[in-house]
């Protein structure tokens, strides 16, 4: 491995144990009750759960062997698997649309109006960055 | 469209591990492509029939669909 990977590997170890950390204070803040909001232990605790997944990631593709790399990278550019990916991910839009079609009817059945609205929101959000990446892809090809 | 690689691989005794690694594709893609089951990029097909020394067309044949 080269040097400047190295100082790069120290720094996540170094994240990891500062997660760890920050996890552990939200725990022992619970159990021995100090006089401090438990909301912010537990801000601190997911930020220290975000540090290691983060910090995690990076050190598994720093460990990576280069034949594994090599493979990854086929995978990333082979066409097919291209095409499956989009297929699949037309898949998923349509299955959100409607699940958000449902939430949408069960809040208005329920008269729960803050909820309402806010799928209604996502919903706009969700078809409406649709047709934004069709005009940006439209425009590229 | 139909294929003769499955027929031109055997024919050159390549696997279709060590295609896939020349054509920087995974294996599934080679095996899918040689079943028919997915039509190649033009890139892709050139590539193919770059691997193969021969024309596209000579490797990929296609027959308009019969009304």
């Amino acid at each position: 491995m080269n040097k400047p990977f190295k100082g790069t590997k120290k720094l996540h170890v170094f994240l990891i144990c500062l997660g760890l950390v920050l996890m552990g204070s939200g725990s022992v803040a619970r159990r021995f009750d100090f006089n401090i909001n438990s909301r912010y232990f537990d801000f601190a605790s997911g930020i220290g759960g975000a540090v290691i997944g983060f910090s995690s990631v990076f050190l598994y593709k720093l460990s990576r062997k280069p034949e594994t790399v090599e493979m990854e990278k086929i995978y990333d550019n082979d066409e097919r698997l291209i095409k499956i990916r989009e297929k699949s991910a037309y898949g998923t839009f349509s299955v959100t649309f409607i699940c958000l079609l449902v939430a949408i009817y069960v809040f208005l059945v329920l008269d729960m109006y803050p909820a309402l609205i806010t799928a209604i929101c996502v919903l706009a959000a969700h078809v409406g960055s649709y047709f934004v990446f069709y005009r940006i892809n439209g425009k590229k090809l | 469209l139909k294929n003769r690689m499955e027929e031109l691989r055997k024919r050159q005794g390549v696997k279709q591990e060590e295609l896939a690694a020349k054509l920087a594709v995974s294996r599934q893609t080679i095996g899918s492509l040689e079943n028919g089951r997915y039509n190649p990029s033009i890139i892709l097909a050139i590539k193919i029939a770059r691997f193969f020394g021969m024309p596209v067309e000579e490797i990929f044949i296609y027959e308009e669909e019969s009304q």
